[in-house]
């Protein structure tokens, strides 16, 4: 499934953030590339230390900085590259047109200011409201999102609310000006599940309201299944597989999207079939060379993983891979030794 | 759990943690060796009457508990007790030196406190640049002089070298007067008070805003890594107003507690800057007062800065109750 080019609302191009630290250069994202189309959602997934925070940090252009810094890419929204932008045409875009909620509801809102102060701060930052009329769209958007009887709350501290609450507060600051692209990172991550599912609800209903594109990051592979239209799976600081839910689920390409998948727990299968993924995600100080995922990858083909960095292919459209199993360098590594890659493929897993 | 309520609870707090501190203050004093009643019951060189007399007023021939009852009452009438060394009643002597300490120390702390916290939000603000590592190399240096030996600096560079090579200006280094000034009206006196301030004020002042601002970026820059800071980020405001609006002011609270905590310092004045500038304040009396075993100006001193203290600590927990709404809450 793939949209027309008008239809895209966010591309990201080869995006490239490292971080300056004293221990070396952590190479947090290499180099990254997907669109976000009109009103869908995107989910970015990855276990943790993939890049996945710092890709949203970086779209928005508030990447820590030192250390931080994004070396390359663009990041064109609307048609104009964002990274070519003042800061303050930026900040006026922040907040306005893309928002972002993360994930620690706890610690995201400011102790010592009312949840209705922090959230018409950002309605009078972005619209030409008074005080007065901030108060009252933010008691309005309050309420929207499920705050109980919000004209009251709205004068109440975030200590004085739950888990749940205060990310119905962030929601409500990310929205208070229509965004068009919001960006969860892990919205739901520090909330217990229950909560969880209001929360995913919650963020469903608004995006179809307010006819929003949403990039939910998160490493749980049940919130991708429940919210996206579309998935991106990250490993080390590259995509490694773009593509419709569908064909994430049921005919994944990639060994790490497969590994991911494997390990979903399910109630209908024998808990011993669970499968890992070798090893920890790598130190991105000294990063493995070639494909940064070959040294836990049972498809690994000594001699060309490790050397070269595969190309991003598209193998249908929309479905986008970065693997040597299905470049051109692959095929003829296999070709060379007279292996074909479907029964190469199926030797592997049968050695397992 | 308003307002008026933490205010009530705060306020009672510190009227019974003063009782309980001015009678450990008391009872030390009386258990401690050498008090009063053995060192005039047992010098034979007081006539029997003048002990006698002495110890009637003070009641010192009761028991201790009605001793206590006495010293509470005593106390309540504003009677801090009198003094072996000077001879003469304690509130007078305290009463006279206070002034000349709350004058050097208490300029200094409002200067340090209120130029450190904004020295040190603005240096944390650029955190990094060249600024920022020339504060923290002064700060560093600075603080591995002692203060005494900075103040003999002073002395020596801008009371005697100045003086003795008739350099333009030259500042006194003894006493917090010229003597017999006051002939020549109040106006010189003020002159006369404010010039000899100079050098010892010059010397608290570097060091402590050197202290406050330290304090005040190390905690601003604690803030900037908190996650409302990235909130606010996202949220599209600038660096100003995330700094000075969503930063400062969760990085004032614990100088709050600082402050409060300082005023109590206050009164125990510093011994080292008024030693060395003779400077005729209470650090250099209740120095003297150990020296010379002068327990009823001790115990005195302390009564005074342990209500100095609880005020001090009540003022910024009542500030806290105003900028911390968790606080209040509680």
């Amino acid at each position: 499934m793939s949209r027309p080019q008008e239809d895209i609302l966010l591309e990201v191009k080869g995006l490239r953030t490292y971080f300056f630290t004293e221990e070396g250069v952590v190479k947090a994202i290499e180099s990254i590339d997907f669109v976000v189309y009109k009103s869908e959602t995107l989910g970015l997934v990855g276990e943790s230390g993939s890049g996945k925070s710092v890709s949203a940090l970086s779209i928005l252009g508030i990447v820590p900085d030192p250390p931080g810094k994004v070396l390359r890419g663009e990041v064109v929204f609307h048609g104009q590259d964002l990274r070519k932008l003042s800061s303050s045409e930026m900040r006026k875009i922040r907040g306005n047109q893309i928002a972002m909620i993360f994930q620690d509801p706890m610690t995201s809102l400011n102790p010592v200011f009312t949840v209705g102060n922090q959230i018409a701060e950002a309605i009078i930052l972005h619209q030409k409201v008074n005080k007065k009329e901030a108060r009252e769209k933010s008691i309005k958007i309050m309420s929207l999102v499920g705050i109980p009887s919000a004209d009251e709350r709205v004068d109440n501290y975030p200590f004085e609310f739950s888990g749940g609450m205060r990310q119905r507060v962030m929601i409500a600051m990310a929205l208070c000006c229509n965004p068009e692209l919001l960006i969860a990172d892990e919205p739901t991550t520090s909330l217990d599940v229950t909560i969880q599912a209001q929360i995913l609800e919650l963020l469903k209903a608004t995006s179809e309201e307010f006819d929003m594109s949403i990039i939910l990051i998160t490493h749980d592979m049940g919130v991708i299944a429940e919210m996206c239209d579309r998935v991106a799976v990250m490993y080390a600081g590259y995509i490694a597989e773009v593509g419709d839910i569908m064909t994430i689920f049921r005919n994944p390409f990639h060994p790490y999207t497969r590994g991911l998948l494997g390990a979903i727990p399910r109630p209908d299968a024998n808990r011993e079939d669970l499968t890992i993924i070798r090893g920890a995600i790598p130190n991105l100080i000294n990063p493995p060379s070639g494909c940064r995922f070959h040294p836990r990858c049972d498809y690994w083909m000594q001699g060309l993983c490790e050397n070269e960095v595969p190309v991003l292919l598209e193998l249908e459209p929309g479905h986008i891979i970065m693997c040597h199993l299905y470049t051109e360098e692959g095929k003829a590594f296999l070709a060379q030794r007279k292996i074909d890659p479907e029964t190469y493929m199926k030797q592997v897993l049968a050695a397992q | 759990m308003g307002l008026k309520s933490y205010i009530a609870k705060k306020v009672l707090f510190a009227v019974v943690a003063y009782f309980a501190a001015i009678t450990v203050v008391f009872f030390i004093y009386h258990v401690m060796p050498g008090n009063p009643a053995n060192i005039f019951a047992t010098d034979p060189r007081v006539p029997p009457e003048v002990r006698d007399a002495l110890l009637d007023r003070w009641g010192l021939d009761e028991s201790l508990w009605k001793q206590y009852l006495i010293f509470l009452k005593n106390l309540f009438q504003g009677d801090l007790g009198y003094s072996f060394l000077h001879k003469r009643p304690v509130s007078e002597i305290i009463g006279e030196r206070l002034p000349w300490t709350l004058l050097l120390l208490g300029s200094a702390f409002i200067i340090n406190a209120v130029i450190g916290i904004l020295l040190g939000s603005l240096i944390a603000w650029r955190r990094g640049s060249k600024t920022d590592t020339a504060f923290v190399l002064t700060y560093n240096v600075y603080n591995a002089i002692p203060l005494f030996f900075v103040g003999m600096i002073f002395i020596s560079i801008f009371g005697y070298q100045a003086r003795i090579h008739n350099w333009p200006f030259y500042f006194p280094f003894i006493g917090a007067k010229t003597p017999g000034i006051e002939s020549l009206g109040t106006f010189r006196v003020i002159l006369d008070v404010l010039w000899h301030l100079v050098l010892p004020l010059t010397v608290l002042v570097i060091a402590g805003i050197l202290g406050w601002s330290w304090f005040m970026r190390g905690n601003l820059i604690n803030v900037k890594t908190e996650d409302f800071i990235q909130t606010a980020k996202a949220k599209g405001l600038n660096d100003k107003q995330i700094l000075f609006r969503h930063g400062f002011r969760n990085a004032i609270l614990p100088v709050i507690t600082s402050i409060g905590m300082s005023i109590g310092g206050l009164i125990g004045g510093s011994v080292l800057v008024e030693t060395v500038f003779t400077y005729p304040g209470t650090g250099r009396l209740l120095y003297e007062a150990i020296l010379y075993k002068d327990y009823p100006l001790l115990q005195g001193s302390f009564i005074i800065i342990a209500g100095l203290t609880l005020l001090g600590l009540l003022f910024a927990e009542l500030l806290y109750g105003f900028v911390d709404p968790r606080i209040r809450s509680e």
